[in-house]
């Protein structure tokens, strides 16, 4: 492990990746969903939004970690 | 459903126990006798792992179900157990001079890496959602450790945690999908939820979440774009061997799991994510290929174009024919000599103090090692796709295969990703024949290196020149799956 000056903030950023994915996942879907009932565009809308919110919660998620990484 | 316990069952896990078994006699060796026996670790797994390859090879044509359902010992499974036995067959006679260099110790790498053969090889045979998960999780567990291996390395350790967090998240969402799908079926055996899934309509918004998350999962597990982003990091950190592992055993074994469940599970759904991995695939050749041409950093550059070829390996599922599967199984063992050998030759310019990292490290190559230099210029050119190297092969295949099907579209913009690919792969072999070497150029002789590289030059040539018993070994592994 990289020995920066405090653990603890370390397991302060990385403790929270899992509500980070968790929720973007959430938020993706949400608006999916409305954009689905808006437009009446099937399934498409859940799977795009879906798609986008899983992704953008990986993304978010990888520069934490890689914030944790660097300090 | 009962499940009663059938110990004759136990036989149809020989290849499996062997290579399990072979791994902690290397332990036991290990620990025993410390540093004499070496090299002969190395060997020793070696030979067990051929053990093993003769076992499977020995399953052969035979089609049974094994621990109720559990684990299925068919021309699927036997493909792939023999493509994860030969991958690591190279990657550890690979790992042998590099541990050297390194100064770690070899007892617990060769017995980890024997380990996730074992987990790789019962997720080909996974008949049931929860078995195949297990295997996931226990293949993944081992190549986490083994990133970070060289324990003294920033690099390693910062690779080894950002695969485990990535890994344990997408397989999360992996068994998120899983869950989906057991609560629309209640079974979580692979042919049963085929079979129950096709009464029900294909708006069901569980069901979509089911597919999309089982994507999504597996699309983390085997790099394709928009999952890719931690991969050019774990493997430029992690060590080289362990980069060829997973870029190889690792991505095979993603490959297996989601052809099982996509086409044993799914297939009332093939419309739908037919047109979704049309679009990823498209995705992850371009990126692939287009951000590869700016590294400088080969084990980079190695990552991004693995990413690309992932991105032509789905153009077979895209087609989803048995043309098109057999191709992708076919372009996975491409794949892997091609790779595993171009990782070879990195290993080979690892000595101390030159990590054989960059790609000017590569330059004068051709006049210091002209052996080596040609054995990288056969997987290059065969990374690009040039005849007769195995490379062309594949992806003639796989382009067919879409082509009869209907989508033009996206062989043409795979045609154009190869060309973009030529860019960078030739840039390697300019850099090797056309200029300079600074100094005498340090490297890591060893006989087994020797043997890895002569192997995946073979594996390279020979599958170009004769593809046809290969593709047919691969036909004969789909029909089983899509029959």
């Amino acid at each position: 492990m990289p020995g920066g000056p405090s653990p603890w903030r370390q397991v302060g950023i990385l403790a929270g990746l899992g509500l980070t994915l968790g929720a973007a996942t959430a938020i993706g879907v949400g608006l999916g969903v409305l954009a689905d009932r808006w437009l009446g565009s099937g399934p498409w809308g859940l799977v795009l939004g879906l798609l986008l919110g899983v992704t953008g919660g990986f993304t978010q998620v990888l520069r934490d970690i890689r914030r944790a990484t660097r300090d | 459903m009962s499940a009663t316990f059938n110990p004759a069952d136990v036989w149809l896990l020989l290849p499996e126990l062997t290579v399990a078994g072979c791994a902690t006699a290397v332990l036991i060796l290990d620990f025993c006798l410390g540093e004499r026996v070496r090299t002969a670790l190395g060997w020793f797994s070696v030979l067990g792992l051929l053990a093993a390859g003769v076992l499977a090879a020995g399953q052969v044509g035979q089609r049974t179900a094994g621990f109720s359902g559990m684990l299925l010992v068919d021309p699927f499974a036997v493909y792939f157990k023999v493509i994860f036995l030969v991958a690591t067959l190279l990657i550890i006679l690979m790992a042998m001079p590099y541990l050297k260099v390194e100064q770690v110790g070899v007892g617990e790498f060769y017995a980890i890496t024997l380990y996730a053969t074992a987990a790789m090889m019962l997720m080909g045979g996974a008949g049931n959602l929860l078995s195949l998960y297990v295997a996931l999780e226990t293949m993944s567990v081992s190549i986490y450790v083994l990133c970070g291996y060289l324990k003294r390395d920033q690099k390693s350790n910062e690779a080894a945690l950002k695969y485990l967090l990535m890994g344990a998240f997408s397989s999360g969402v992996i068994l998120y999908g899983m869950v989906m799908l057991y609560g629309l079926t209640g079974t979580l055996d692979l042919r049963e939820v085929g079979t129950a899934l096709k009464g029900l309509p294909l708006t069901n918004p569980a069901l979509v979440l089911g597919m999309v998350m089982l994507t999504a999962g597996f699309g983390f597990k085997i790099a394709m774009v928009p999952f890719h982003m931690y991969i050019p990091d774990v493997y430029e950190g992690a060590p080289t061997p362990v980069t060829a592992y997973i870029a190889v055993a690792s991505e095979a074994a993603g490959f297996a799991a989601m052809l099982r469940v996509f086409l044993l599970a799914m297939p009332v759904l093939q419309v739908n994510w037919t047109m979704l991995f049309w679009v990823l695939a498209a995705l992850t050749m371009t990126v692939g290929n287009v951000v590869a041409v700016a590294q400088t950093n080969i084990k980079r550059m190695l990552a991004y174009s693995g990413i690309a070829h992932v991105g032509y390996t789905l153009i077979g599922l895209v087609a989803g024919t048995e043309t098109g599967i057999s191709a992708m199984l076919l372009y996975v063992l491409a794949y892997y000599f091609m790779t595993a050998g171009a990782f070879a030759v990195v290993v080979y310019l690892c000595s101390g103090q030159v990590k054989g990292d960059r790609i000017e490290d590569f330059s004068g190559l051709a006049q210091a090692h002209p052996a080596a230099a040609f054995a990288m210029l056969i997987f290059l050119l065969s990374l690009t796709g040039i005849p007769p190297t195995v490379g062309f092969v594949g992806k003639f295949y796989l382009f067919s295969a879409a082509i009869e099907k209907g989508f033009v579209w996206l062989a043409v913009i795979a045609v154009v990703n190869s060309v973009i690919s030529l860019f960078y792969y030739m840039r390697v072999v300019m850099v090797m024949y056309m200029r300079e070497s600074p100094s005498r150029l340090p490297v890591n002789r060893s006989v087994a290196l020797t043997v890895a590289l002569a192997l995946a030059v073979l594996g390279t040539l020979v599958i170009g020149v004769y593809p046809e018993p290969f593709l047919e070994a691969a036909r004969a592994s789909i029909r089983g799956v899509l029959g």
